[in-house]
């Protein structure tokens, strides 16, 4: 009797471990094993919560960033200004929340937008370095040949000289603003995705189910398009999530050189460097940004680490 | 094999040298055809018979490719013109004087990083998943993403406004160095201990290392003769992109501790449309970065002989 039993049980046990297995899709398995990384999920928090900041940058703020009271300028955050009259709860909602900048602005709202500008170049300069590096290292990986000899020397070209320092050089030659500082961080920086890319597409070509596409009589745009760049995905959204930091970082460093975004228009690099002269009493009007930059830039980075080991749970550092 | 050393060899330095003529074309062009120019009239309000002087003295007023072909031929002569920036001297004195600055503090910057990173790194490895492993991944982590002006600001901040250990910056005492290494350095330390770290993890889990205890050796001879030297060679990789970085200077490190190296010329040159300065940077840098390419593949042939190909290296 048992010996009958004992198959029976293990072909149960063997359903039951593939209807998990069913439910469990990849995707699936890939979230379950992002939210399993403590610090992504952190990061994750963290990058809602500045991305919102930014977004929302109008309603959060107090006043517009750009608005100066000279005679306010320099006041104290009333929370922690002992002569002030306020206590608790009501210095939270007073008229400066976290006192004022050199000029009279209020410093929260700047901080707020400064998210914005935070925001924007760390989302457009990686969609643009996408933009340009993308179809250059697909067209290199999937055509090889002369196609790729031309963007490899193309790549080794833009290699000879770093990239921020190109940027810098062409930002004090053409003027810095906004835009300049997104296009040229965009123009300067897309040799690491058309690297992947390159690599991506060169291994995909090689596979069987690329084969069994172009057996089956599909152009080689489908194959490239429905199957090479939606197994090329994972790889390429990680590394546009780790671009973002980058971005960010390359902002806030051109602000604090002098070369990034331009008054009235707040950026956290140019707030650190603007309120280090004051560091010895105003110490917060530096360290508040200061530690923005950090936040935004771990959280940025976590995330992006925690959505590699999730989509390539293979893949090695 | 020495005769298709020699011929990689020469392909990748002749490359280079494309790459560099190609490169310098480019920015001469760039830079000339931006608005604007050195000696305007916004910067020196002179009459125009002057400015023509001025701009015929430097040749500024001749087509831009005679000025180029006149420039890269002066290049092979090793004359770098004269900076607009600073005419009482020559690029190349200006070079010879600001450059062992920014050296100094690159070669101190290296040293020390590299050898903390490699050490912190190798701690890690030994003795994964304990305390002295997430400390050394919680410092890298830190180091990898914070941005230089940022750890230099709080250095600043902490260690000459609050506690007055430091002079905030300048040039020639011993102490003054203490802060930029710090905030320069943390970044390199932070990618060598976390390299050194993944790669020591993986020889130690390699067939050879368990055969090599199994066997009974001595915990420092699995360690020195068989794990280290096969992990560390990875390394070469990614230690030669850095060096380059690190001996041009950092502008931010540079101008935050006012740091007479050779960092705040990339930027000033820029500003002064200083052309004869600009290309003498992009040389420069040119030349250290394809050169430390080539030579880290080199390298890299050299200690591991699976990469031993006369063609492509890379």
């Amino acid at each position: 009797m048992t010996s009958v039993q004992l198959p029976s049980d293990a072909l149960e046990a063997s359903q039951a471990a593939s209807r998990i297995e069913a439910a469990n899709s990849p995707l699936r398995q890939s979230i379950q094993r992002f939210f399993r990384n403590r610090l992504a999920a952190i990061g994750l928090v963290f990058v809602v919560v500045i991305t919102g900041g930014g977004l929302l940058a109008p309603v959060i703020a107090t006043t517009s960033y750009d608005f100066a009271v000279l005679k306010d300028a320099l006041k104290f955050p009333p929370c922690a200004d002992p002569k002030s009259s306020l206590s608790f709860p009501d210095c939270m909602f007073a008229k400066y929340p976290l006192g004022t900048d050199a000029i009279g602005r209020d410093f929260w709202s700047r901080l707020i937008y400064g998210a914005r500008t935070s925001m924007i170049v760390g989302f457009s300069v990686p969609l643009i370095t996408l933009a340009i590096g993308l179809p250059l290292g697909a067209a290199a990986g999937w055509f090889g040949g002369r196609v790729d000899a031309v963007v490899l020397r193309l790549v080794e070209f833009m290699t000879a000289v770093p990239s921020i320092l190109l940027a810098l050089f062409l930002l004090t030659l053409f003027g810095h603003d906004l835009q300049n500082v997104i296009m040229f961080q965009g123009i300067t920086g897309w040799v690491g995705v058309c690297r992947l890319g390159r690599a991506q597409f060169m291994t995909l070509r090689e596979r069987d189910f690329v084969t069994a596409a172009r057996a089956l009589g599909m152009s080689e745009w489908s194959i490239m398009i429905r199957h090479v760049m939606v197994n090329a995905a994972g790889p390429i959204i990680v590394m546009f999530t780790l671009g973002i930091p980058g971005a960010i970082f390359g902002e806030a460093g051109l602000s604090f050189l002098g070369l990034g975004v331009n008054d009235p228009i707040p950026s956290w690099g140019k707030m650190v460097a603007e309120s280090s002269r004051f560091a010895a009493v105003y110490w917060y009007l530096a360290m508040i940004p200061t530690g923005c930059i950090a936040v935004t830039m771990l959280a940025f980075s976590f995330l992006g680490d925690g959505l590699r080991d999730a989509l390539d749970p293979q893949g090695q550092r | 094999m020495s005769g298709a050393f020699t011929r990689y060899l020469a392909g990748r330095v002749f490359g280079l040298l494309m790459v560099i003529l190609a490169l310098s074309a480019v920015v001469f062009f760039l830079m000339h055809q931006v608005p604007g120019g050195p000696f305007t009239f916004e910067k020196q309000p002179l009459p125009p018979e002057q400015m023509a002087n001025i701009n015929r003295k430097y040749g500024l007023d001749q087509p831009v490719y005679v000025q180029y072909f006149k420039w890269l031929w002066a290049i092979l002569h090793f004359d770098f013109g004269i900076p607009f920036q600073s005419p009482s001297e020559t690029v190349v004195s200006l070079v010879q004087r600001a450059w062992p600055v920014t050296i100094i503090v690159g070669v101190i910057t290296i040293t020390i990083s590299y050898t903390l990173g490699i050490l912190f790194g190798i701690t890690a490895a030994v003795w994964q998943n304990s305390w002295i492993d997430r400390v050394v991944t919680f410092v890298a982590t830190l180091g990898l993403t914070l941005p230089s002006f940022i750890i230099g600001f709080l250095l600043v901040y902490f260690l000459s406004v609050k506690l007055r250990w430091l002079p905030t910056g300048g040039w020639g005492k011993p102490q003054q160095l203490i802060m930029p290494v710090i905030a320069y350095g943390l970044g390199p330390m932070a990618i060598v201990a976390r390299y050194t770290r993944a790669s020591m993890l993986e020889v130690l889990r390699s067939e050879y290392v368990r055969l090599a205890r199994a066997r009974g050796l001595p915990w420092h001879r699995v360690m020195f003769r068989y794990t280290l030297r096969n992990a560390l060679v990875p390394l070469i990789t990614v230690l030669g992109p850095s060096i380059p970085d690190v001996l041009t200077g950092s502008i931010f490190i540079e101008g935050m501790f006012s740091i007479p190296g050779l960092g705040r010329f990339f930027t000033s040159s820029a500003q002064f449309r200083d052309y004869p300065m600009i290309m003498a940077m992009m040389l420069l840098v040119a030349l250290l970065w394809g050169a430390t390419y080539i030579i880290s593949d080199v390298l890299y042939g050299l200690a591991d002989p699976r990469m031993r190909v006369g063609g492509e290296v890379r």
